[in-house]
This record gives structure tokens, C-alpha cells and sequence, in this order.
């Protein structure tokens, strides 16, 4: 049960990185397109 | 002469393609993540803060290794969607059979197919959006050809792509925690052999 848990905290954690650097990249894509 | 055989033939093409796909994946993937929080090259002016940061490669490797490892995936992908065949064919039948209220499945077996529909999906969606930058001229940011504006602008083709295949990661993760079991058992079997 401990194992499950944190498998899925690194889970959690890293697809939380990968979200945080897709939302990096929107605003970038975004802020270029409207020339900031 | 002994018989060194212990796996099948169809259980060693798929380790192999697995393996292949793996390592593409993670190529891949690893050049992605290094896009999402580098998304500007450039000068830009002075207004990129990120310009001139070497993380391993330059900026060019980086776009060259997610390109070709991409490029690798897909066509690894076209042999392991037929070498699962049977089972994409079984299990579709049974996800249909359950939507409409004739089938029963495990939960194992629920979350299984859900990530394997979510794989099938998001790699679809991946790899055209890449597809579509890699073959139709000025989809690129780096090119000089405006942009064709084909069905959408190029940002938005971007973060499809990027979106995508932060989805496709995820989903892949969770792929091999169901399977690393099946991978670790067969790669020591086939390795035993071999050496």
C-alpha cells in the first residue's frame, strides 16, 4: 500500500512538472503571437 | 545440439519493437520536456532570459533528437499497433460490448484498456500535429515562409502538439507501471540466453 502511494505521489509530481512546463510553453506561443 | 529458444518468436519481435519504442520514447520525450521549458530560441532582443543556456546540447541537438526519435516512434508504432492487432481488435469489441451495457470487465482490466485508449489517442494526435510541422512548408517557428495557416495558425498546432504529448507521456508512464512486469521477466529470459 505504502509502495502505491508513493508511486503515485512521484506520478503526481512529475506530471505536475510536465503541466507546469506545457503552460511554460502556451504562454510563450501565446505572448509571441500577440508580440509581447 | 541444446534448443536455446525461450521465448517465442512473436514474444521476441515484441520485445524488441517494445524495447526500440521505449528508447524513442523516451528520446522523445526528454527532448520535449527540454521545449516545454525552453519554448523562445533567440536573442528575441534581449527579451529571452533562457538565450545562450546550454542544458546538455545546443538548442539545434536538442530540436534534431525530438525530430528523429520522433520520426522513429511513428514508424515503430506502425509495428506495434499490428503486432497487437488481436488484441486492439478483442479488446474494442469489449469496450464496446460494456458501453452498451453487454460486457463486464475487472477494474484492472478498465484501467488498462483506458490507458491504452489514451496512448492510442494522444500518439495519434501527437504525432500528426509533429507530422504536420515536419512535412508541410512554413509550419516551422524557424521558417521564413508565412505561415500556411492549414485548418489552424501554427501556435495553435503547438500546443495541440504540446498538450498532446504531455498527455502521451503520462499515459505511457502508466503504461509501463501495468507492463514492467511482462518487460523485466522476458528481457532476463531473452538476455539469459543470449549470453
Amino acid at each position: 500500500m505504502l509502495k502505491k502511494i508513493i508511486l503515485w505521489t512521484l506520478f503526481a509530481a512529475f506530471v505536475g512538472i510536465l503541466i507546469f512546463g506545457a503552460i511554460n510553453r502556451t504562454t510563450a506561443k501565446i505572448g509571441a503571437d500577440n508580440g509581447l | 545440439m541444446a534448443n536455446r529458444r525461450v521465448v517465442s518468436t512473436q514474444t521476441r519481435n515484441n520485445l524488441i519493437v517494445d524495447i526500440l519504442l521505449f528508447t524513442g520514447g523516451v528520446l522523445t520525450a526528454l527532448s520535449g520536456i527540454y521545449f516545454v521549458f525552453l519554448p523562445v530560441g533567440g536573442y528575441q532582443g534581449g527579451r529571452n532570459p533562457m538565450y545562450g543556456i546550454v542544458i546538455l546540447f545546443t538548442r539545434h541537438t536538442w530540436g534534431d533528437i525530438h525530430i528523429w526519435a520522433g520520426v522513429a516512434i511513428i514508424a515503430l508504432a506502425a509495428l506495434h499497433i499490428p503486432l497487437h492487432w488481436k488484441w486492439i481488435v478483442s479488446m474494442t469489441g469489449r469496450a464496446v460490448r460494456i458501453a452498451l451495457g453487454k460486457g463486464k470487465m475487472n477494474n484492472s482490466g478498465k484501467f488498462n484498456l483506458g490507458v491504452n485508449m489514451l496512448i492510442g489517442l494522444s500518439a495519434l494526435i501527437s504525432g500528426l500535429s509533429g507530422l504536420y510541422f515536419l512535412l508541410i512548408p512554413g509550419a516551422s517557428h524557424s521558417s521564413i515562409i508565412p505561415d500556411p495557416m492549414l485548418l489552424f495558425s501554427r501556435t495553435t498546432w503547438d500546443l495541440i502538439h504540446t498538450w498532446s504529448g504531455i498527455v502521451m507521456i503520462a499515459a505511457a508512464l502508466m503504461h509501463h507501471y501495468i507492463h514492467w512486469k511482462w518487460a523485466f521477466k522476458v528481457t532476463r529470459k531473452y538476455w539469459g540466453a543470449l549470453a
